[in-house]
């Protein structure tokens, strides 16, 4: 592939990123924001994908395939299903009004441009604009963990905040090197694990959500 | 000798998944006891080398030089204390049926698993590797503050896991950059860019924008774990909610690994970027959080809670003696971790035992500790006027030579601000001890029987806690010494 077309489908798969995750910051549901960050998990692999085939770098490959294996499908698969077993409440209830999330998100991606801006000097010719996506990416994902109680999107929101990470890590030097970026996936797989069993556990053992649990101040 | 890094962390994992098996308590305890001592041999051994050679690296992975030495050193000395406390306390909580006995494997394991990433977090070398096993330290401990299943204990489980989580993203977006800055230096991608000894060796090559904004993110994702504030809000709720013996663990060790994430970007920071840049940061976010600390800590009335948010006022004089700087503010800092680290555990074991005492974690209930138990209440009044900042205790004396660093920084706003907290919280502390310890205890109150393990275990860290104060012994100043040179790059 030659470059210049990856760099304009990288730009274009970043639009569409951005997208995704404005779709998980507006969903009054919680299984469209699931849907939404999925779906933003195969657009992260496919521009490994296509760095990967642009470069010849087979770590690129591999890890579009761990990303595409782990958390567009087993990791959104795993929120489903704790979904089901304990029939939570689907609907989103914000801290923060949505629209005024989207007012802050709106803000975050002017401020990432602005800061990939003072980063030029690392930034990879072909990425185009992955930089300024990617940290908007993460940011985004961070404004939803602490704009919303309800664990399951707090969990969405880490992975759209992980997803970020990876992005960014491919603007600005091909990805980490690919035995960490495997450690990160494992640690995130674990971590969700860790989270679904709490959230289990909450509903088993004091039979709330942990949106419920506000008992610890001062 | 590089084997040595790769055992020293496979020691705890290997005795964890035995435990699994284990199906008698004084087994548990057998084989946590052999962990803690096999583990104190070997950081014994690497210590001696580093000592002797400078560094000790294993392919790129590992490494360990002063400043890991430090840091080991106090995991396995509380990793010990920890494993001897933890006899005595478990068989009180099984007899009083807070903890089931089919649940002992899963409890021990943990702590294993616990101990062995914060080991693998402090001998990393490769910086991708710290933030893995940092990550892991969260995922472990997590589970431990959840332990109980309470309301409590879950609430506090997930307040952690979500923020401390929330806050290492940045750790690790911040390591991203620093590699970043790293790979472009070196014209590409190659093999070390991830590793902090061939960062530290080439950071006046790197760009310093990138660093400032890379050690940005970092002191917000690392500080978060570390309990600097504004980012501490889960701090007080996971260590207090965490069962005792865990308790030690988070305020005394791994609060300090994440102060070893940021040590080691600061030291790259200094090289890109100069000493101010990351000095003044650390030195803003150490005041905040002694600030922020202080009311918290008068008008508490949880003995848990207490002790968390003073672990927030002592991160932030750790942070203080960084940003100062220079080599006394650094020694300052490293001794600081060393004597807050031992000290803290002390207390925590000491609160461990009020709890079961007296059923409850309200100070106002709390009424002469020093009748009901004789020993944990005078390991109390040791601990509290040391966390206090009594001469001739261990945290005094770093305490005072933060100050000295401070006031030959020219740094009087910052001092002033830092000696005036000092002083409230002292009055405070010492408050809330004497209310504890002096007094007639409740009929209701659960007197004598101070389990040996117990006092074993306090004694041990009180004696360290003593010693500390009176002399820095001259073994461990050369660790100190040569640490600080290490983080300030000379």
């Amino acid at each position: 592939m030659s470059p210049e077309l990856a760099t304009r489908l990288i730009d274009a798969l970043g639009a569409l990123l951005l997208f995704t995750m404005i779709l998980i910051l507006a969903a009054g549901q919680l299984y469209r924001a699931i849907y939404a960050v999925a779906a933003q998990s195969v657009l992260i692999a496919l521009a490994g994908a296509v760095l990967g085939a642009t470069t010849h770098n087979l770590d690129l490959w591999i890890v579009a395939g761990i990303t595409l294996l782990v958390k567009a499908i087993a990791l959104p698969w795993l929120l489903l299903r704790v979904i089901r077993r304990v029939g939570i409440r689907r609907e989103i209830e914000p801290v923060v009004p949505i629209t005024a999330t989207l007012a802050i998100a709106g803000g975050i991606v002017v401020l990432a441009f602005h800061l990939s801006s003072s980063l030029g000097a690392v930034r990879q010719a072909i990425t185009g604009n992955a930089l300024p996506v990617g940290i908007a990416l993460t940011l985004m994902g961070v404004l939803v963990m602490m704009s919303r109680r309800e664990a399951l999107t707090q969990m969405v929101g880490l992975f759209a905040s992980e997803n970020g990470i990876f992005f960014t890590a491919m603007a600005v030097s091909q990805g980490m090197p690919l035995i960490i970026e495997i450690g990160v996936v494992l640690d995130v797989i674990l971590g969700a694990l860790v989270m679904g069993v709490m959230v289990l556990r909450v509903r088993s053992s004091v039979d709330a959500d942990i949106a419920e649990l506000d008992r610890l101040r001062g | 000798m590089t084997t040595l890094l790769w055992i020293l962390p496979l020691v705890p994992v290997a005795f964890g998944l035995a435990m699994l098996g284990v199906r008698d308590r004084r087994l548990f305890h057998a084989l946590d006891l052999a962990s803690a001592s096999a583990t104190g041999v070997l950081v014994v051994i690497v210590a001696r080398t580093v000592m002797r050679d400078g560094s000790l690296r294993a392919a790129g992975v590992f490494a360990a030089d002063a400043v890991t030495v430090v840091f080991l050193g106090l995991i396995a000395l509380l990793g010990l204390a920890t494993a001897i406390y933890t006899i005595g306390w478990m068989r009180r909580e099984v007899a009083g049926g807070d903890i089931e006995e089919r649940r002992l494997p899963a409890y021990f394991a943990l702590v294993q698993a616990f101990l062995a990433t914060m080991l693998v977090t402090v001998l990393a070398d490769n910086l991708g590797v710290l933030w893995i096993a940092m990550e892991g330290t969260t995922i472990t401990s997590a589970l431990l503050v959840g332990f109980r299943r309470d309301r409590y204990g879950l609430e506090a489980a997930w307040k952690y896991i979500i923020v401390t989580t929330i806050g290492i993203s940045f750790g690790l977006f911040g390591t991203v950059l620093v590699y970043a800055a790293t790979a472009h230096a070196l014209g590409g991608a190659a093999a070390g860019a991830m590793n902090f000894t061939t960062i530290a060796a080439m950071a006046h090559r790197l760009d310093p924008g990138i660093v400032r904004i890379g050690f940005i993110f970092v002191i917000v994702g690392y500080g978060t774990k570390a309990g600097l504030a504004p980012m501490h809000m889960w701090l007080p709720d996971a260590h207090s909610q965490a069962p005792s013996p865990v308790s030690a663990l988070l305020s005394g060790a791994l609060i300090k690994c994440a102060l070893f994430g940021i040590i080691r970007f600061h030291t790259i920071a200094r090289g890109a970027c100069g000493p101010a840049f990351s000095g003044r940061l650390l030195l803003l976010f150490g005041l905040v959080s002694v600030v922020v600390a202080t009311p918290f800590i008068l008008t508490q009335r949880d003995l848990k809670r207490l002790l968390g948010y003073h672990s927030v006022e002592h991160v932030g004089i750790v942070a203080l003696g960084l940003g100062i700087g220079g080599p006394v503010g650094t020694y300052a800092a490293f001794l600081h971790i060393l004597n807050h680290g031992v000290t803290k555990a002390l207390v925590f074991f000491v609160a461990g035992d009020a709890l079961g005492r007296y059923g409850s974690r309200d100070m106002g209930r709390i009424r002469g500790f020093l009748r009901a138990a004789p020993f944990a209440g005078t390991f109390l009044m040791l601990g509290a006027f040391s966390l206090a900042g009594m001469p001739p205790f261990s945290i005094f004396v770093s305490e005072l030579l933060v100050l000295r660093a401070g006031i030959a920084a020219g740094r009087y706003v910052t001092i002033a601000i830092f000696l005036a907290m000092v002083v409230v919280i002292f009055a405070g502390l010492i408050h809330h001890a004497g209310k504890m310890a002096f007094g007639e205890p409740d009929e209701a109150v659960r007197r004598g029987g101070e389990a040996l393990s117990g006092v074993l275990a306090m004694g041990l860290l009180a004696a360290v806690m003593l010693l500390l104060g009176l002399t820095v012994p001259p073994g461990l100043d050369r660790i100190l010494t040569r640490a600080t040179e290490v983080t300030l790059g000379s």
